[in-house]
């Protein structure tokens, strides 16, 4: 885990991480970069303020479309790296170590991602659930309830991507862009 | 499991006689007071009621006693031992099973004001004001609930896979770019659950919707299985025969006469009821069992069992899933979507007096209450915490003095006093913990604005009477065993007061494996009597109906009246843990701590305790 406690003085502190930033991103104030491997974040994704992005043990790199939330701890698990595809949305509040988020998976509130574990496309794992390390979901799992699985069958990605972009848009319109802070 | 610590009343409810029935041979009737004011509080309305009394006045025993080690000091070893098997009998037992059932904590009791008595939920009396879907929120006459059942008719539907709440949506999602598909949504529609994903299109067959609303009509026919079909069958028939039948069972005078024919007719015995129904020309009841009742279902067993071979377990519903459905069904794709339970909205009334006790608005968005007489308005609520910080609520240790600060915190308008008694050692159990309060009898100030403290910063230091000695500062107490101001409050702020608690639990075997009961899980009986002077509205006393209310500010006959109450309450201090090296018991483990202002004094009667309000004239 990152060394510092308050997202807010990163930029002040520590070295960043050498980062390779969009344009089209939106990174907002306070985010915590902490390691010394490099993180991308791709086009169109959206960092909330006080997510943690921790490259320590390898790289990070998010896809396009994506949005990380608040108090989110984003570690790269080792030199392989965390690599989210795009359309990737993590809530509130989760603790990710794992290796693989794939496209379009929805992340909800507190949940916790082991060490390694793989997480394929289009899934969605809802509040509180726990995905043990080197765990390996298939494509359009639902962990729901308690850790219960299912297979999704709804056919509803698409409608679900088409939400996310409004959602991006959205916060867009909401949020301070101050990724230049972090392009230094 | 409760987590530690807790702090439980106990509702004098449980007692098996009406415990208000002691008050007039406790107090002096006075001619200001006409009994039938007091009568009028009783629970009179069962006839037997009166002679019930005499025969407990009679033989009435009492059943509280205390501790005589705090009240009398000057008692030897022996009488000591006696007193103590004497507490074994009479205190208030928490671990008795009869006392489980009245234990409850303070945010769920109310407070009758009529009665001067706690109410706990089970002698509160329900009843429902409206029926309402949690969902939609909409309110659901209660013919519609009779007739319709207590589920929504509307739109709001449960997933049968995790329960959250189905949303409909489109089942061909418009291709169109977002914002377009709003304002027409065309197609069939599914039911969408945004939890787990699942839709009514997982069925086998697959359930599409032609419309986005009235969702149950359109659902009722799509879902509709062959023991429905079978169940409106019978339904039928049977409603038909009793409708044939049904002047037999009104209120007719005939139906009368029948049913006095009958009884007479087996009187006199002469040959049963079918005769004597015959001989006076009564219209015979007669019900026709249905034509060939069929067992639905029965017959699919060995389908079932192949079904599962092919698909595996992972098709089939878990325990929880096959009970939220009518008819248990065993596969994933069998289970349909659960109309949501409605709710209602209830009112409380004490058992008692009838009074209500508890009044939400009827309307079903608010979440106010027109009345709401809770406990926690009315009598003293405890807390307990740690004095030392290096104490685990879950593994006490024994033979350690364990110190608790116990706080009494006031609600009132008025100060009060407050006598706390507990048996020295726990009641109900065979390895009894020793307990010592160190400060049993205090006074705790009136609930006031939280600014009155702030401005009259010296109000605290003079409230405190010859009992209670001025509350040292906290960092003095480090080491007390032989402090003489070991018997002083702890804390006084501005409605509440801290006393220092001692337990020293005893080693005790780990009996969770081999019996019900946790003999090492510590809970301490305290028996919290509260005294203070009331302003009561005399005009009101006269009157006899008005209720006797503390406010006090209609008119100048308001009074000062002395109030007191007791209850047990019971704190669960936490378990006992395994013993730990170096810690031994030593006899006495703690010296018996004297109380150096007035010692507690043992209840003149026991009537007097076991009212839960006693009002005298002071």
């Amino acid at each position: 885990m990152g060394p510092k406690r308050s997202g807010a003085s990163s930029a002040s502190s520590a070295p960043l991480p050498p980062l390779s930033i969009d344009p089209t991103a939106v990174l907002s104030d306070a985010i915590s970069f902490s390691g010394t491997y490099p993180i991308t974040i791709g086009a169109n994704s959206v960092l909330h303020p006080r997510c943690k992005l921790n490259s320590a043990e390898g790289p990070i790199v998010i896809g396009s479309n994506c949005i990380i939330s608040e108090r989110t701890q984003l570690i790269a698990p080792d030199i392989d790296g965390l690599v989210l595809g795009s359309y990737v949305h993590v809530e509130v509040n989760c603790h990710i170590q794992a290796a693989r988020i794939g496209d379009a998976t929805s992340i909800e509130v507190g949940t916790k991602l082991g060490k390694g574990s793989c997480i394929g496309d289009n899934c969605t794992l809802s509040p509180q659930s726990i995905i043990l390390d080197v765990d390996v979901l298939p494509a359009f799992t639902v962990v729901y309830g308690e850790n219960q699985r299912r297979m999704d069958t709804s056919a509803t990605a698409v409608a679900r991507n088409e939400t996310m972009l409004a959602h991006i848009d959205c916060l867009k319109k909401l949020l301070l862009n101050k990724s230049e802070k972090y392009m230094r | 499991m409760s987590s530690f610590p807790y702090i439980h009343i106990s509702c004098p409810c449980h007692e098996d006689r009406p415990q208000t029935l002691t008050l007039d041979s406790a107090r002096p009737i006075t001619p200001l007071k006409s009994p039938s004011k007091h009568d009028f509080n009783f629970p009179l309305t069962d006839p037997h009621t009166p002679t019930k009394r005499r025969t407990l006045l009679g033989g009435f025993t009492p059943s509280v006693s205390f501790d005589s080690g705090n009240i009398n000091l000057d008692l030897d070893e022996e009488e000591e031992e006696l007193t103590d098997e004497d507490d074994d009998n009479n205190n208030f037992d928490p671990r008795d099973p009869r006392s489980a059932f009245s234990l409850f904590p303070i945010e769920n009791l109310l407070y009758c004001e009529d009665c001067h008595q706690i109410r706990c939920p089970r002698c509160v009396q329900d009843e429902i004001v409206c029926w309402y879907c949690p969902s939609c929120l909409f309110e659901v006459p209660s013919s519609t609930v009779k007739s319709d059942g207590n589920r929504c008719t509307r739109n709001c539907y449960l997933c049968p896979v995790c329960t959250a709440l189905l949303a409909v949506i489109p089942v061909n999602h418009s291709s169109g770019h977002s914002g377009t598909h709003s304002d027409h949504p065309t197609g069939p529609f599914n039911l969408f659950c945004s939890h787990c994903h699942w839709t009514t299109s997982d069925l086998t067959p697959p359930i599409q919707l032609e419309k986005p609303t009235s969702i149950s009509a359109q659902l009722s026919k799509l879902t509709h299985s062959s023991q429905d079909s079978e169940f409106i069958r019978l339904k039928q028939h049977y409603a038909q025969q009793l409708g044939n039948a049904q002047e037999d069972f009104t209120n007719s005078p005939a139906a009368l006469t029948r049913l006095m024919g009958l009884y007479t007719g087996l009187g006199s015995g002469s040959g049963g009821h079918g005769g004597s129904r015959k001989g006076r020309g009564v219209k015979k009841l007669e019900m026709k069992e249905v034509d060939r009742p069929r067992e639905v279902g029965e017959e699919q067993e060995l389908e079932i069992i192949e079904r599962m071979a092919v698909e595996g377990l992972e098709s089939t519903t878990t325990s929880k899933q096959r009970l939220a459905q009518p008819h248990e069904p065993r596969f994933l794709s069998d289970l349909t979507p659960t109309a949501v339970l409605l709710r209602t909205k209830r009112s409380k009334r004490c058992r008692a007096c009838r009074h209500i006790l508890v009044k939400p608005e009827s309307k079903v968005q608010t979440t106010r209450f027109r009345i709401r007489l809770v406990a926690l308005n009315s009598i003293p609520s405890l807390t307990i915490k740690r004095l030392d910080s290096t104490i685990n609520w879950n593994n006490l240790i024994p033979h350690k003095t364990h110190r608790f600060l116990l706080t009494v915190t006031n609600p009132l308008f008025d100060p009060i006093s407050v006598s706390l008694l507990t048996p020295r050692r726990t009641p109900g159990t065979a390895f009894a913990s020793r307990v010592t309060i160190l400060c049993p009898e205090f006074e705790v100030g009136a609930s006031t604005d939280v600014w009155d403290d702030a401005l009259m910063s010296t109000k605290p230091a003079a409230s405190s009477t010859s009992g209670v000695a001025t509350p040292p500062v906290a960092g003095s107490f480090t080491s007390f065993s032989k402090d003489p101001k070991m018997s002083t409050v702890y804390e006084q702020k501005r409605n509440y007061t801290s006393v220092v608690i001692e337990v020293v639990p005893p080693e005790i075997p780990d009996t969770r494996e081999t019996r019900i009961r946790d003999e090492r899980l510590l809970e301490i009986p305290i028996y919290v009597r509260v005294e203070f002077e009331a302003e009561v509205d005399r005009d009101d006393e006269e009157g006899g109906g008005g209720k006797p209310s503390h406010s006090g500010a209609s008119g100048g006959a308001v009074q000062r009246e002395r109030v007191e109450y007791s209850y047990w309450y019971v704190i669960g201090v936490g378990r006992v843990g395994d013993p730990v090296e170096g810690v031994v018991a030593s006899e006495p483990n703690t010296p018996v701590r004297t109380p150096v202002g007035t010692p507690v004094k043992a209840p003149r009667t026991p009537a007097a305790m076991r009212t839960p309000l006693r009002q005298v004239r002071s």
